[in-house]
């Protein structure tokens, strides 16, 4: 223990003795840590806008069955029914493939609560996107012609917009209509009071029903790969700015080997061990560590405020998000920093060990 | 195997194709000031290296209580620790005071000194004023004085001291002389090099290097 403290005195005296050569690496171990802290919070708050987004529109379950599926199984807040199919929908020459879903009057319920302007829609009505009725120059009230099928059976009829919804999502957004038919008997959407369950409640459910069932991330799988991609792409990018501190402080650490070996000689003269001596230099890069965190906890946590409250716009035809989500959490925070730590740890040992491996008679005899 | 307190045998050691020591034998057997003088390049301060358990010599074996100094690295750092070394300049860490000085050593030999042993040692030694001074605000003789009391810390078996008056004025080496007194007092034997007469008169035993071997020179 008075060893320790030791170490920690001498390398701390060391480190401050030698301030302004490590400015530059408590701002890189700042940065990077700061990088680290808002990437982590970005990419869980993508998962979190992905999570709630799409599960907050899009059915948790869908059963292809002729008989409404039993909602006894713990978890299920809602059946109604839901044919998907695809279509176009043309006006004034311009024509635009869509996802119709055609629902009874439950699931017009349901879906009235992303209703930005105008009315759920009657029979010969229909709900459109709100990046659908923009990119169409579409308005509640105006008419298109829409060509789709239910139950394999085509449809082509001039329907009215009854009005506008956005459900966050742009891929819903740029795509969908939701169109009223109470005769609909196509598959069944299912919501559940937790969307995470969607696996349980669908073994549960097989085992009562006969029909496919599917859940939301298997007919989303491609969408969240997508996420996924992206958020392993911003993650690599920051490891390499993370990286970059670690030779910072490996840089700054062999500079102070190298002007310290004097000191080093004395030290050893006294009967520390190298592994000692090598101790204290490493004390001295977790000193700079430290600083460094400090600095890119404050930077980070400043960053994440600023980013939530201004609510950087994303491009929507790119992202499914209309503006950078920010989640933090603590164990982000912690899993950075015991990752910077370990790193930190892993570069400031090839100099320290350097300090170890300096002959003391060398140095003190020609210095 | 002797009672010695320090014992060379047959030390060889060259650089290239130098040959500095030449079997060099070496004996302090009790508490007494040892000087060795010698001219420059004559080997002084290799001497005094391989002997602190600084420098392994080519061959030939140092004890220090009966102990191997070089048997091994982890007996050459053990040894490290049962002897102080005084070199001619820039001993202490500057970036601590005094009494921190003394607290490293102390640590590094395993023990633990406190403020009061530390004032104590130091008002022994007539330099309890400096105790919180940074080696910066010292001279370099208060610097010197220092490391002689710092070389002391932690009961060592015998100090080696390197030219210790080579870079002080007259009033600080006599300083130091009269701390090198009080030392073996304290049944502390003392190794020292120098060119200087003066201080070679406070030896019990003065040797000159020369040809790679010590000889026993009789002081008048």
């Amino acid at each position: 223990m008075r060893k320790l403290l030791l170490a920690g005195k001498l390398a701390k005296s060391f480190a401050f003795k030698e301030k302004k050569h490590f400015v530059i690496p408590v701002i890189a171990i700042g940065i990077g840590f700061a990088g680290l802290i808002v990437i982590l919070s970005v990419i869980h708050g993508f998962d979190a806008l992905l999570l709630d987004s799409l599960t907050g529109f899009f059915p948790h379950l869908l059963v292809d069955s002729t008989s409404k599926p039993v909602d006894d199984i713990d978890g299920i807040s809602r059946i109604f029914h839901l044919e998907l199919s695809e279509g176009v929908i043309s006006m004034g020459g311009k024509f635009k493939g869509v996802i119709v879903y055609t629902t009874d009057a439950e699931g017009l319920g349901f879906f009235s609560r992303f209703v930005l302007s105008g009315e759920p829609p009657e029979d010969g009505e229909i709900l459109i996107g709100s990046a659908l009725s923009e990119s169409l120059g579409l308005k509640p009230g105006d008419a298109v012609q829409m060509t789709w099928s239910v139950i394999n059976r085509p449809f082509s009829r001039r329907v009215i917009v009854s009005g506008i919804l956005k459900t966050g999502v742009y891929q819903f957004d740029s795509n969908i209509c939701i169109a009223n038919d109470n005769s609909s008997n196509g598959l069944w959407a299912i919501y559940l009071n937790d969307p995470r369950q969607a696996n349980r409640v669908k073994e549960e459910l097989g085992k009562k029903i006969a029909g496919n069932i599917y859940t939301w991330t298997e007919l989303n799988e491609s969408f969240a790969k997508a996420v996924k991609v992206d958020e392993f792409f911003a993650l690599v990018i920051t490891l390499f700015v993370v990286l970059l501190s670690g030779f910072g402080i490996m840089n700054a650490i062999l500079y102070s080997v190298l002007t310290r070996r004097h000191e080093i000689g004395i030290l050893s003269s006294l009967g520390l061990s190298p592994g000692y001596i090598a101790f204290v230099f490493w004390m001295q890069a977790v000193i700079v560590s430290i600083v460094g965190l400090l600095l890119g906890s404050i930077i980070g946590g400043v960053s994440l405020l600023i980013i939530s409250g201004v609510k950087v716009p994303l491009p929507e035809e790119v992202f499914y998000a209309t503006y950078l989500p920010v989640k933090f959490s603590w164990s982000d925070f912690l899993l950075a920093l015991i990752f910077e730590f370990v790193l930190i740890t892993i570069f400031s040992l090839i100099p320290a060990r350097h300090a170890g491996k300096v002959d003391p008679m060398e140095v003190l005899r020609y210095e | 195997m002797s009672d010695a307190v320090l014992e060379a045998r047959k030390v060889v050691h060259s650089y290239g194709q130098v040959n500095v020591l030449r079997g060099l034998d070496f004996t302090v057997d009790s508490p007494e000031i040892c000087g060795i003088f010698g001219k420059s390049g004559s080997g002084k301060s290799t001497l005094i290296a391989i002997l602190a358990g600084l420098m392994k010599p080519v061959s030939g074996d140092i004890f220090v209580d009966s102990n191997k100094v070089y048997e091994s690295f982890r007996s050459m750092l053990s040894m490290r620790k049962r002897m102080g070394i005084v070199f001619q300049l820039r001993n202490l860490l500057k970036e601590l005071t005094v009494e921190d000085n003394l607290k490293v050593a102390s640590l590094a030999r395993g023990q633990e000194i406190k403020s009061e042993e530390i004032n104590e040692l130091l008002s022994t030694m007539g330099i309890s004023q400096l105790i919180y001074r940074y080696p910066s605000e010292l001279s370099v003789g208060e610097q010197q004085r220092v490391a002689i009391v710092r070389a002391l810390v932690g009961k060592p078996k015998i100090v080696f001291a390197d030219e210790p008056t080579g870079s002080v004025d007259e009033d600080n080496k006599k300083g130091i002389l009269r701390l090198f007194r009080k030392i073996t007092e304290r049944r502390v034997p003392i190794v020292l090099t120098s060119h200087d007469a003066e201080t070679l008169n406070i030896c019990d035993k003065v040797f000159e290097l020369k040809n790679g071997l010590l000889k026993e020179v009789l002081i008048t």
